[in-house]
This record gives C-alpha cells, sequence and structure tokens, in this order.
C-alpha cells in the first residue's frame, strides 16, 4: 500500500504540468507524503516556491533579534535526531540560525516569535538549508504571517475561534470549559508551533506539516478543537476548575502516539461543515472582538465559491431529499494569492477526506458574511 | 485580592493550595527551576517555553500540605499580554534573573512593574538569582540583588542553581511557608 501511494505521488510529479490538486490529497490522505526524501520534492508545490530562487540576505547576524533567536536555537537540541555528534549538533544550530535570520533580515516587518524557531527545525531535518529557506520564506509570509505581527492580538484572535468550532461539535463541553475559565492559552502554543512543541517524533511533526501545507492556514486550529474533543470525557468527569482543565488540556496533546490520521481527517470534516467564514461572526461576537484579519475575509469570499454543499454536491453523497438549491454566485476579485491556494485546500480537504459526516441535517449553509 | 482554596475535595490530600507565577527573561533558567523542584531533574537541553506551562507539587511547611500550583512563563516581551491574565489570581511571585546576565538583572525593573500592575496588592513576592554555579561568570552583585529585593518589597533574595541543585526546593518553601503563615492567621490574611 505504502508503495503504491509513492508510485501515486511520483505520477502526480511527473504530470506536465504538475497535477498539484492531486499532490494535496495525497499530502491530506492517511500517511501523507510517506518519507522526507518525497516531502522535500512536494512541499515545493504545495507552497508554490518551485521557480523561485530567492537568495539568501547577507549580514544577518546583524538582526536585533539575533540573541533572542541563538538563545532559543541552543535550546532546540531535543527536536534533533537522536545520537548525532556534536559537531552535526552545531552545524544544524548554525543553519537554524542561519535560517531564521535570512527570513527576518528578508522581511523586516516580519517580528521573531520563541517557537518560529521549532516550525523551522521540521524544515530543516526534513528539506535541508537551501530548500527550507525557500519554503521557510514562503510559509512565514502566508500561514504564518498573523503570528509574525509585532504584537500578538492576531494570534489571539485566531484561537478565538476554537470556540466556536468545539461548540459545534460538543456545546456542553463548551459550556464546561467556558465555566471553569480556562481560556484558549493552553493551546497558543499548539497553534504557532504547528504542533512541533507538543508532538514527540520528527515523523509525526511531519505528516501533520503535510496536512497543513495543503489547507488553509486556520486549519492547524481545527486541529486543536479535535485534541480537545477527544479529551472531553476526561475534562468533564472532575471538578470544573480552571488549572484542573489547563492541565488535562496540555497534557492531551503531549500523549505519545497520538491518532493523528483520525484527528486530521475529523479537522478536514469540521473544517468543511463549519468553514472559517462561518464562524467568523460567531467568533467576533463571542469574544466581541472585531474581524480583523484580512485574510479571513479572503477566505470568505471563496467559500462563496466553494461553499461545503457546492463541494457535497460534486462529491455525490449529499442526500438527494436534502438537497438546497443553488445559489447565484456573483464574481469578485479577491486577493489573487489567497484565492487560488484557499480554493485549491478546500477542493484537496474534500477530495481526500471522502466520508463527510452529513448527519447533523438542520445545518445552514448559507455563508453569513456576505449575504 | 487573590483568593487562596482550603481543602478542597480532590482525590489527593492537601491543607492549603497557592498559586504561584514563576516570571523572567528568556533564557533565565525559569523551566529548569520547577523542573528541578517538581521531578529532582535537571535537562541540559530544556527547550524554550511557549506560552505558558503548568504544574503542581505539594510540600510539607509545620505540619501542613501545601499544594503550589506554578504557572510557569514564557520570556519573551511578545508573550507579555498573554501572560498578564496570569498574574491576577496568583498568591506568590517568583522573579528570576540570570546572574551572568546583566541584562536579565535591569529587565526586572520591567517585571516588578508589571507585578505591580496586574498581580493582587498582597501577592508574596520572591527574587531569585539563578545559576549560581556558573560563579566566575557573575555579573550581578549579590547584595546589589539583595537590595533590589527589598526595595521591591519582596519576601527574600534567594540565589539558585537548578544545575547544582542549590537552594531550588529553599526558594519554593519560602514562598510556600510564609503564603501558609499568612493565610492560616486571620488577623494577618487581610
Amino acid at each position: 500500500k505504502h508503495r503504491s501511494k509513492r508510485t501515486e505521488i511520483l505520477k502526480a510529479l511527473d504530470q506536465i504540468p504538475v497535477d498539484i490538486v492531486q499532490l494535496r490529497k495525497l499530502a491530506i490522505a492517511p500517511e501523507g507524503l510517506l518519507t522526507s526524501e518525497l516531502r522535500a520534492q512536494v512541499w515545493p508545490y504545495l507552497l508554490n516556491t518551485v521557480n523561485q530562487e530567492i537568495k539568501a540576505p547577507e549580514n544577518i547576524r546583524q538582526h536585533p533579534e539575533f540573541q533572542q533567536v541563538v538563545l532559543d536555537v541552543n535550546r532546540s537540541m531535543k527536536r534533533f535526531p537522536a545520537g548525532i555528534s556534536d559537531e552535526e549538533v552545531s552545524e544544524l544550530q548554525d543553519q537554524l540560525t542561519d535560517l531564521i535570520l535570512s527570513v527576518l533580515t528578508l522581511h523586516p516587518e516580519l517580528n521573531y516569535y520563541q517557537g518560529y524557531h521549532d516550525i523551522c527545525v521540521t524544515f530543516l531535518l526534513a528539506c535541508g538549508p537551501q530548500l527550507s529557506f525557500q519554503l521557510v520564506e514562503r510559509l512565514s509570509t502566508h500561514h504564518l504571517r498573523d503570528f509574525m505581527d509585532p504584537t500578538m492580538s492576531s494570534t489571539t484572535h485566531i484561537l478565538n475561534y476554537l470556540i466556536p468550532i468545539l461548540d459545534k461539535s460538543d456545546s456542553e463541553l463548551v459550556k464546561y470549559i467556558t465555566k471553569s475559565e480556562v481560556g484558549t492559552t493552553f493551546a497558543i502554543s499548539w497553534l504557532i508551533t504547528w504542533y512541533s512543541y507538543v508532538l514527540h517524533t520528527q515523523d509525526e511533526i511531519e505528516r501533520l506539516y503535510d496536512f497543513f501545507l495543503s489547507c488553509h492556514p486556520l486549519m492547524p486550529i481545527y486541529f486543536a478543537a479535535q485534541i480537545v474533543l477527544q479529551s472531553s470525557e476526561d475534562i468533564m468527569a472532575g471538578e470544573c476548575e480552571m488549572s484542573r482543565v489547563y492541565q488535562i488540556l496540555t497534557q492531551s496533546a503531549r500523549k505519545p502516539n497520538p491518532p493523528l490520521e483520525e484527528l486530521i481527517r475529523k479537522s478536514s470534516d469540521a473544517f468543511i461543515l463549519f468553514p472559517p467564514s462561518h464562524l467568523a461572526r460567531e467568533a467576533a461576537e463571542f469574544y466581541k472582538n472585531n474581524l480583523a484579519i484580512s485574510t479571513f475575509c479572503d477566505y470568505a469570499l471563496v467559500a462563496r465559491h466553494e461553499t461545503p454543499d457546492t463541494v457535497l454536491r460534486r462529491l455525490g453523497i449529499y442526500p438527494e431529499d436534502k438537497l438546497p438549491k443553488e445559489k447565484e454566485v456573483v464574481s469578485s476579485s479577491p486577493k489573487k494569492n489567497y484565492w487560488n491556494t484557499a480554493r485549491t485546500a478546500v477542493i484537496a480537504v474534500s477530495g481526500a477526506v471522502g466520508a463527510v459526516v452529513v448527519a447533523a441535517s438542520g445545518l445552514d449553509w448559507a455563508p453569513d458574511l456576505f449575504n | 485580592k487573590a483568593g487562596f482554596t482550603m481543602n478542597k475535595e480532590d482525590n489527593e490530600n492537601y491543607d492549603f493550595l497557592f498559586k504561584i507565577i514563576l516570571i523572567g527573561d528568556p533564557g533565565v533558567g525559569k523551566t529548569c527551576i520547577v523542573q528541578r523542584f517538581k521531578s529532582g531533574l535537571w535537562l541540559e537541553s530544556q527547550s524554550s517555553t511557549i506560552g505558558v506551562d503548568f504544574c503542581m507539587k505539594s510540600c510539607h511547611v509545620d505540619g501542613k500540605i501545601v499544594k503550589l500550583q506554578i504557572w510557569d512563563t514564557a520570556g519573551q516581551e511578545r508573550f507579555r499580554t498573554i501572560t498578564q491574565t496570569y498574574y491576577r489570581s496568583a498568591n506568590g511571585v517568583l522573579c528570576a534573573f540570570d546572574i551572568t546576565s546583566e541584562s536579565s538583572f535591569y529587565n526586572l525593573t520591567q517585571w516588578m512593574e508589571d507585578v505591580s500592575k496586574y498581580c493582587a496588592g498582597d501577592v508574596l513576592k520572591l527574587l531569585i538569582g539563578n545559576k549560581s554555579d556558573k560563579s566566575s561568570e557573575r555579573v550581578v552583585d549579590a547584595e546589589e540583588a539583595s537590595n533590589a529585593a527589598s526595595n521591591w518589597g519582596a519576601l527574600d533574595y534567594v540565589e539558585t542553581s537548578a544545575k547544582d541543585n542549590s537552594n531550588v526546593d529553599k526558594a519554593f518553601t519560602k514562598i510556600a511557608t510564609e503564603l501558609l503563615h499568612k493565610h492560616s492567621n486571620p488577623h494577618l490574611a487581610q
């Protein structure tokens, strides 16, 4: 099975032009892209960096964050392969420092955060220093962009999506969590490191990155919701007290051998059933915040074109009698970059998952932001 | 005023429960201090804390079991808006710097300001100078640190080494003891 998937991946890479939609599907589907060697070939397509050859800037060690970066790099040995020599450790550390500082120097608008180094380690180990620079540069200006603002307010805002997603699946749990006043801080390290802070092996982390790189930048928060949902019973089994709930939640992501494939499948389902555009208003209302992140609006425009019912209808899994009427789609001109990425992501997710749960027939599909 | 909890219904027995927050610049050894206290271990390659980590540890003080909830925070400036939410309910603050890092000592001013802004007025404070094992690299004078602690209104200044397991238990026991005294004496509890 492993071999036939490998063949499929290589086949998609061999197409002219390369079949990126198929690559996304394969990256999301069980076991993802299988090996680091294949990832180094496919990730550039997922991030659209194939024909890009950005030159690393000079004088990177004069960057004002140099000391902070070195401090974190020196403390990331836990992530390195076991049993490598001291020379190899210091070589990797130098490469990691250079990788981070190169991106930061090239993009003065990006602010370093503790945890960014954890993401960079993943790329460095999977793809080596040169390719990692191209990939991380793109990732930092897209998926990770909001985390790299001067302050963490956008990050906090993204965390606000967690509760509405949870609420769709388990409103009792949300009542409990809200009552405990635990907040959403427990998930911040999950989100901004793409789980490399809590997962135990590089293989697991790379597999998860296959998924995230193929999807909308908000997918990591859908994934967080699935982790929380898995611990629902434990959470509700004891006293409704903040530190207890906090501890269960932080530990839930650190359990060894997490059911990654199941979590990925459920996150994909949740994303299709409750896309960001549907949650945006709830997230904003829930926290009485403003909609501040432009990418969300970009995505909402996409969702208008690719609402779940269109996806489900195309896949032929929408129950015949519950088939909603086609909505007329008004064309608009969203930012090109995001439009393409997000649109492919929805198609890829729906194609790869295969078994979207349509049990909740009373769901309202209408995109609520632009009506 | 931060509340405290006495003998809650829990599987574990304890007489008092206090919340402690651990703050200070990145890399001064906050997590190493907590790990040493919690499990007696020292990790050469302790990774940077992202956000806020949490652990619990009970200790015996004056024949009572005192349970400490320790909130271990990320040191980078941008995390402050997030960690500050944990100040409000803290009964005690451990503020740490690195005796081999001048900047971590100077930045105490900012940390102390945050404490007075966001903590309860009656919060108990302790100043910790970590990495005392690196005495040859010392750049912060113990007396100067001690003065800073008393100017701040801290209980004490303690020099620790998480690596050599020096004074770590003492620091936690100190704050646990003072918290116990404060909360078991109804006159002082005001």
